[in-house]
Protein backbone atom coordinates (compact mmCIF):
# COMPACT_ATOMS: atom_id res chain seq x y z
CA UNK A 1 0.00 0.00 0.00
CA UNK A 2 1.59 3.54 -1.06
CA UNK A 3 1.14 5.57 1.97
CA UNK A 4 1.38 9.40 1.52
CA UNK A 5 3.47 11.93 3.45
CA UNK A 6 0.39 12.78 5.62
CA UNK A 7 -0.48 9.49 6.67
CA UNK A 8 1.98 9.26 9.77
CA UNK A 9 -0.61 12.22 11.18
CA UNK A 10 -3.94 9.97 10.81
CA UNK A 11 -4.75 8.92 14.10
CA UNK A 12 -4.78 5.04 13.61
CA UNK A 13 -8.04 2.77 14.66
CA UNK A 14 -7.65 -0.80 13.99
CA UNK A 15 -10.63 -2.49 13.61
CA UNK A 16 -13.19 0.82 14.82
CA UNK A 17 -10.93 0.65 17.48
CA UNK A 18 -8.99 4.41 18.26
CA UNK A 19 -5.87 2.96 18.89
CA UNK A 20 -4.48 6.76 20.46
CA UNK A 21 -6.06 5.67 23.45
CA UNK A 22 -2.91 2.99 23.61
CA UNK A 23 -0.25 5.73 22.23
CA UNK A 24 -1.21 8.13 25.23
CA UNK A 25 -1.22 5.13 27.59
CA UNK A 26 2.19 3.95 27.06
CA UNK A 27 4.55 6.33 28.69
CA UNK A 28 2.67 5.41 31.57
CA UNK A 29 3.94 1.59 30.97
CA UNK A 30 7.56 2.77 30.16
CA UNK A 31 8.64 4.74 33.59
CA UNK A 32 9.01 2.29 36.69
CA UNK A 33 6.58 3.08 39.71
CA UNK A 34 8.38 4.04 42.95
CA UNK A 35 8.19 1.16 45.85
CA UNK A 36 7.74 1.26 49.16
CA UNK A 37 11.76 1.04 50.40
CA UNK A 38 13.62 3.34 52.05
CA UNK A 39 16.01 3.11 49.37
CA UNK A 40 15.51 1.95 45.82
CA UNK A 41 17.57 1.36 42.64
CA UNK A 42 19.61 3.01 40.56
CA UNK A 43 16.90 3.90 37.74
CA UNK A 44 14.73 4.34 40.32
CA UNK A 45 16.60 7.16 42.53
CA UNK A 46 17.77 8.45 38.71
CA UNK A 47 14.34 8.68 37.95
CA UNK A 48 13.36 10.51 41.70
CA UNK A 49 16.22 12.95 41.27
CA UNK A 50 15.61 13.92 38.00
CA UNK A 51 12.53 14.90 38.74
CA UNK A 52 12.74 16.61 41.74
CA UNK A 53 15.80 18.85 39.69
CA UNK A 54 13.05 19.33 37.08
CA UNK A 55 10.34 20.73 39.49
CA UNK A 56 12.94 23.31 41.28
CA UNK A 57 13.99 24.78 37.88
CA UNK A 58 10.35 25.48 37.20
CA UNK A 59 8.96 26.46 40.30
CA UNK A 60 12.28 28.23 41.18
CA UNK A 61 10.21 31.85 40.45
CA UNK A 62 6.94 30.71 41.64
CA UNK A 63 5.41 31.78 44.92
CA UNK A 64 4.05 29.59 47.60
CA UNK A 65 0.54 29.42 46.14
CA UNK A 66 1.67 27.89 42.88
CA UNK A 67 3.50 25.02 43.96
CA UNK A 68 0.65 22.97 44.33
CA UNK A 69 0.94 22.52 40.33
CA UNK A 70 4.23 20.99 40.93
CA UNK A 71 3.21 17.58 40.36
CA UNK A 72 0.64 18.16 37.39
CA UNK A 73 3.26 20.44 35.31
CA UNK A 74 5.97 17.88 36.26
CA UNK A 75 4.04 15.04 35.08
CA UNK A 76 2.46 16.70 31.90
CA UNK A 77 6.57 17.79 30.70
CA UNK A 78 7.48 13.96 31.46
CA UNK A 79 4.64 12.92 29.46
CA UNK A 80 5.16 15.18 26.26
CA UNK A 81 8.92 14.69 26.22
CA UNK A 82 7.90 10.77 26.07
CA UNK A 83 5.24 10.92 23.47
CA UNK A 84 7.63 13.06 21.46
CA UNK A 85 10.36 11.39 21.78
CA UNK A 86 9.07 7.75 20.92
CA UNK A 87 7.32 9.63 17.94
CA UNK A 88 10.56 10.31 16.32
CA UNK A 89 11.18 6.44 16.20
CA UNK A 90 10.21 4.91 12.97
CA UNK A 91 6.86 3.82 11.56
CA UNK A 92 5.13 4.88 15.12
CA UNK A 93 2.24 7.62 15.34
CA UNK A 94 3.06 10.52 17.70
CA UNK A 95 0.14 12.11 19.86
CA UNK A 96 1.38 15.43 19.70
CA UNK A 97 0.75 16.12 16.33
CA UNK A 98 -3.20 16.34 16.75
CA UNK A 99 -3.88 19.33 17.58
CA UNK A 100 -6.91 18.80 19.59
CA UNK A 101 -4.68 17.12 21.99
CA UNK A 102 -2.59 20.14 22.47
CA UNK A 103 -5.53 22.13 22.61
CA UNK A 104 -6.71 19.65 25.32
CA UNK A 105 -3.80 20.43 27.37
CA UNK A 106 -3.50 23.78 26.34
CA UNK A 107 -6.74 25.96 27.29
CA UNK A 108 -7.94 23.75 30.66
CA UNK A 109 -4.29 24.64 32.09
CA UNK A 110 -4.47 28.87 30.80
CA UNK A 111 -7.95 29.21 31.85
CA UNK A 112 -6.98 27.41 35.37
CA UNK A 113 -4.51 30.15 35.75
CA UNK A 114 -6.31 32.85 34.59
CA UNK A 115 -9.67 32.11 37.28
CA UNK A 116 -6.79 31.83 39.92
CA UNK A 117 -5.88 35.20 39.03
CA UNK A 118 -9.38 36.23 38.52
CA UNK A 119 -10.47 35.05 42.16
CA UNK A 120 -7.40 35.49 44.50
CA UNK A 121 -6.09 38.61 43.29
CA UNK A 122 -8.53 40.41 40.72
CA UNK A 123 -6.71 43.79 40.81
CA UNK A 124 -3.65 42.72 40.30
CA UNK A 125 -5.34 40.49 37.49
CA UNK A 126 -7.13 43.42 35.65
CA UNK A 127 -3.58 45.76 36.02
CA UNK A 128 -1.77 43.64 34.34
CA UNK A 129 -3.89 44.37 31.59
CA UNK A 130 -2.34 48.19 31.32
CA UNK A 131 1.85 47.78 30.73
CA UNK A 132 2.50 50.49 34.06
CA UNK A 133 3.36 54.17 32.67
CA UNK A 134 0.94 54.07 29.10
CA UNK A 135 0.62 57.33 28.09
CA UNK A 136 -3.23 58.25 28.01
CA UNK A 137 -4.05 58.19 24.72
CA UNK A 138 -2.73 54.77 24.53
CA UNK A 139 -4.44 53.55 27.57
CA UNK A 140 -7.25 52.18 25.64
CA UNK A 141 -5.84 50.79 22.96
CA UNK A 142 -3.35 48.58 25.00
CA UNK A 143 -5.69 47.55 27.23
CA UNK A 144 -7.47 45.54 23.64
CA UNK A 145 -4.02 44.64 22.43
CA UNK A 146 -3.29 43.11 25.92
CA UNK A 147 -6.41 41.10 26.21
CA UNK A 148 -6.06 39.23 22.90
CA UNK A 149 -3.02 38.54 23.55
CA UNK A 150 -4.29 36.95 26.92
CA UNK A 151 -7.16 35.10 25.08
CA UNK A 152 -4.01 34.04 21.98
CA UNK A 153 -1.86 32.32 24.61
CA UNK A 154 -3.87 29.14 24.54
CA UNK A 155 -4.14 29.35 21.15
CA UNK A 156 -0.52 29.99 20.42
CA UNK A 157 0.42 27.28 23.12
CA UNK A 158 -1.30 24.21 21.58
CA UNK A 159 -0.46 25.67 17.84
CA UNK A 160 3.50 25.77 18.49
CA UNK A 161 3.84 22.15 19.89
CA UNK A 162 1.73 20.90 16.84
CA UNK A 163 3.16 22.70 14.17
CA UNK A 164 6.73 22.22 15.43
CA UNK A 165 6.55 18.36 15.75
CA UNK A 166 4.28 18.23 12.48
CA UNK A 167 6.75 20.47 10.72
CA UNK A 168 9.84 17.87 12.14
CA UNK A 169 8.35 14.70 11.00
CA UNK A 170 7.35 15.79 7.44
CA UNK A 171 10.68 16.79 7.37
CA UNK A 172 12.20 13.80 8.26
CA UNK A 173 9.85 11.77 6.00
CA UNK A 174 10.97 13.88 2.67
CA UNK A 175 14.43 13.87 3.21
CA UNK A 176 14.67 10.07 3.60
CA UNK A 177 12.08 9.08 0.89
CA UNK A 178 14.50 11.83 -1.17
CA UNK A 179 17.50 9.38 -0.24
CA UNK A 180 16.09 6.30 -0.91
CA UNK A 181 15.43 7.53 -4.21
CA UNK A 182 18.70 8.84 -5.04
CA UNK A 183 20.32 6.10 -3.65
CA UNK A 184 20.41 3.72 -7.16
CA UNK A 185 20.75 6.99 -9.07
CA UNK A 186 23.27 9.16 -7.41
CA UNK A 187 24.76 7.34 -4.82
CA UNK A 188 26.81 10.14 -3.69
CA UNK A 189 23.86 12.59 -3.42
CA UNK A 190 21.96 10.08 -1.32
CA UNK A 191 24.94 9.79 1.21
CA UNK A 192 24.85 13.51 1.59
CA UNK A 193 21.05 13.92 2.14
CA UNK A 194 21.17 10.70 4.64
CA UNK A 195 23.66 12.71 6.33
CA UNK A 196 21.20 15.96 6.79
CA UNK A 197 18.85 13.26 7.81
CA UNK A 198 21.54 12.04 10.52
CA UNK A 199 21.51 15.70 11.68
CA UNK A 200 18.14 16.69 11.24
CA UNK A 201 17.14 13.72 13.55
CA UNK A 202 19.00 14.85 16.06
CA UNK A 203 17.32 18.36 15.95
CA UNK A 204 14.26 16.77 16.25
CA UNK A 205 15.22 15.37 19.07
CA UNK A 206 16.38 18.19 20.74
CA UNK A 207 13.09 19.98 19.54
CA UNK A 208 11.35 17.35 21.09
CA UNK A 209 13.02 18.04 24.42
CA UNK A 210 12.52 21.45 24.03
CA UNK A 211 8.96 21.88 23.12
CA UNK A 212 7.68 19.88 25.80
CA UNK A 213 9.97 21.90 28.57
CA UNK A 214 8.73 25.41 26.99
CA UNK A 215 5.11 24.07 27.00
CA UNK A 216 5.57 23.74 30.32
CA UNK A 217 7.56 26.80 31.22
CA UNK A 218 4.96 29.12 29.50
CA UNK A 219 2.20 27.50 32.01
CA UNK A 220 4.48 28.06 34.85
CA UNK A 221 4.66 31.86 33.66
CA UNK A 222 1.37 32.38 33.51
CA UNK A 223 0.98 30.84 36.60
CA UNK A 224 3.44 33.01 38.15
CA UNK A 225 1.48 35.85 36.96
CA UNK A 226 -1.54 35.04 38.61
CA UNK A 227 -0.35 33.39 41.79
CA UNK B 1 15.46 71.46 40.63
CA UNK B 2 14.91 67.69 40.19
CA UNK B 3 14.21 66.76 36.69
CA UNK B 4 11.63 64.16 36.58
CA UNK B 5 10.87 62.07 33.25
CA UNK B 6 7.21 61.89 32.65
CA UNK B 7 7.33 58.65 30.88
CA UNK B 8 10.16 56.62 32.25
CA UNK B 9 7.95 54.44 34.67
CA UNK B 10 10.14 51.58 34.74
CA UNK B 11 12.70 53.07 36.48
CA UNK B 12 12.78 53.85 40.30
CA UNK B 13 14.05 57.12 40.80
CA UNK B 14 17.04 57.01 42.86
CA UNK B 15 18.00 60.42 44.33
CA UNK B 16 20.91 60.97 46.77
CA UNK B 17 19.06 62.54 49.69
CA UNK B 18 21.87 64.81 51.38
CA UNK B 19 22.28 66.99 47.57
CA UNK B 20 18.58 67.55 47.20
CA UNK B 21 16.42 69.93 48.68
CA UNK B 22 13.78 68.77 51.16
CA UNK B 23 10.90 69.42 48.83
CA UNK B 24 10.46 69.95 45.21
CA UNK B 25 7.37 70.15 43.31
CA UNK B 26 7.29 69.38 39.49
CA UNK B 27 3.93 70.14 37.27
CA UNK B 28 3.65 67.56 34.06
CA UNK B 29 0.87 68.22 31.71
CA UNK B 30 -2.01 68.63 34.49
CA UNK B 31 -0.81 65.99 36.61
CA UNK B 32 1.03 67.24 39.58
CA UNK B 33 3.94 65.63 41.23
CA UNK B 34 4.56 65.91 44.25
CA UNK B 35 7.68 64.90 45.31
CA UNK B 36 9.47 64.92 49.58
CA UNK B 37 12.61 64.13 49.53
CA UNK B 38 14.81 63.27 52.45
CA UNK B 39 13.36 61.16 55.52
CA UNK B 40 11.51 57.87 54.47
CA UNK B 41 9.90 58.47 51.20
CA UNK B 42 11.82 56.51 48.24
CA UNK B 43 10.55 59.02 45.78
CA UNK B 44 8.17 56.82 44.20
CA UNK B 45 4.95 57.68 45.95
CA UNK B 46 2.85 59.40 43.24
CA UNK B 47 -0.33 61.53 44.56
CA UNK B 48 -2.49 62.13 41.99
CA UNK B 49 -5.35 64.53 42.35
CA UNK B 50 -8.73 64.70 40.49
CA UNK B 51 -9.72 62.26 38.03
CA UNK B 52 -6.03 60.89 37.70
CA UNK B 53 -6.32 59.49 41.70
CA UNK B 54 -8.62 56.60 39.94
CA UNK B 55 -7.64 56.74 36.32
CA UNK B 56 -4.26 55.91 35.94
CA UNK B 57 -1.39 53.77 34.20
CA UNK B 58 0.64 53.83 37.34
CA UNK B 59 -0.61 52.26 40.39
CA UNK B 60 -2.24 48.76 40.41
CA UNK B 61 -5.94 50.30 41.36
CA UNK B 62 -5.72 52.96 38.64
CA UNK B 63 -4.33 50.60 36.39
CA UNK B 64 -7.66 47.70 37.30
CA UNK B 65 -10.03 50.82 37.05
CA UNK B 66 -8.78 52.13 33.63
CA UNK B 67 -9.52 48.07 32.12
CA UNK B 68 -12.72 48.34 33.84
CA UNK B 69 -13.64 51.68 32.03
CA UNK B 70 -12.51 49.98 28.88
CA UNK B 71 -14.53 47.13 29.00
CA UNK B 72 -17.67 49.11 30.12
CA UNK B 73 -17.30 51.32 27.41
CA UNK B 74 -16.85 48.81 24.83
CA UNK B 75 -19.89 46.99 26.39
CA UNK B 76 -21.78 50.28 26.01
CA UNK B 77 -21.43 50.88 22.41
CA UNK B 78 -21.97 47.23 21.44
CA UNK B 79 -25.53 47.54 23.48
CA UNK B 80 -26.18 50.47 22.10
CA UNK B 81 -25.54 49.38 18.29
CA UNK B 82 -27.59 46.11 19.11
CA UNK B 83 -30.75 47.87 20.49
CA UNK B 84 -30.79 50.50 18.40
CA UNK B 85 -34.38 50.24 16.50
CA UNK B 86 -33.63 49.18 12.82
CA UNK B 87 -35.14 51.79 10.40
CA UNK B 88 -37.59 50.08 7.81
CA UNK B 89 -36.05 50.73 4.05
CA UNK B 90 -39.02 52.45 2.50
CA UNK B 91 -39.44 49.78 -0.81
CA UNK B 92 -39.11 51.10 -4.26
CA UNK B 93 -42.11 50.76 -6.32
CA UNK B 94 -40.10 48.89 -9.44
Amino acid sequence: MMLSFFDQFMSPTYMGIPLIALAITLPWILYPTPTSRWINNRLLTLQGWSINRLSQQIFLPINQGGHKWAVLLTSLMIFLITLNMLGLLPYTFTPTTQLSLNMAFAVPLWLATVIIGMRNQPTAALGHLLPEGTPTPLIPVLIIIETISLFIRPLALGVRLTANLTAGHLLIQLIATAAFVLLPLMPTVAILTATVLFLLTLLEVAVAMIQAYVFVLLLSLYLQENV
Amino acid sequence: MLLVEFYAPARQLHVDMALVPRQDRVVCRGITYLSTMGGHDAGTSHQFTGLAKYFNAYTITGRRNCVLLTYASIATIALFFKLKPKKEKAVKAS
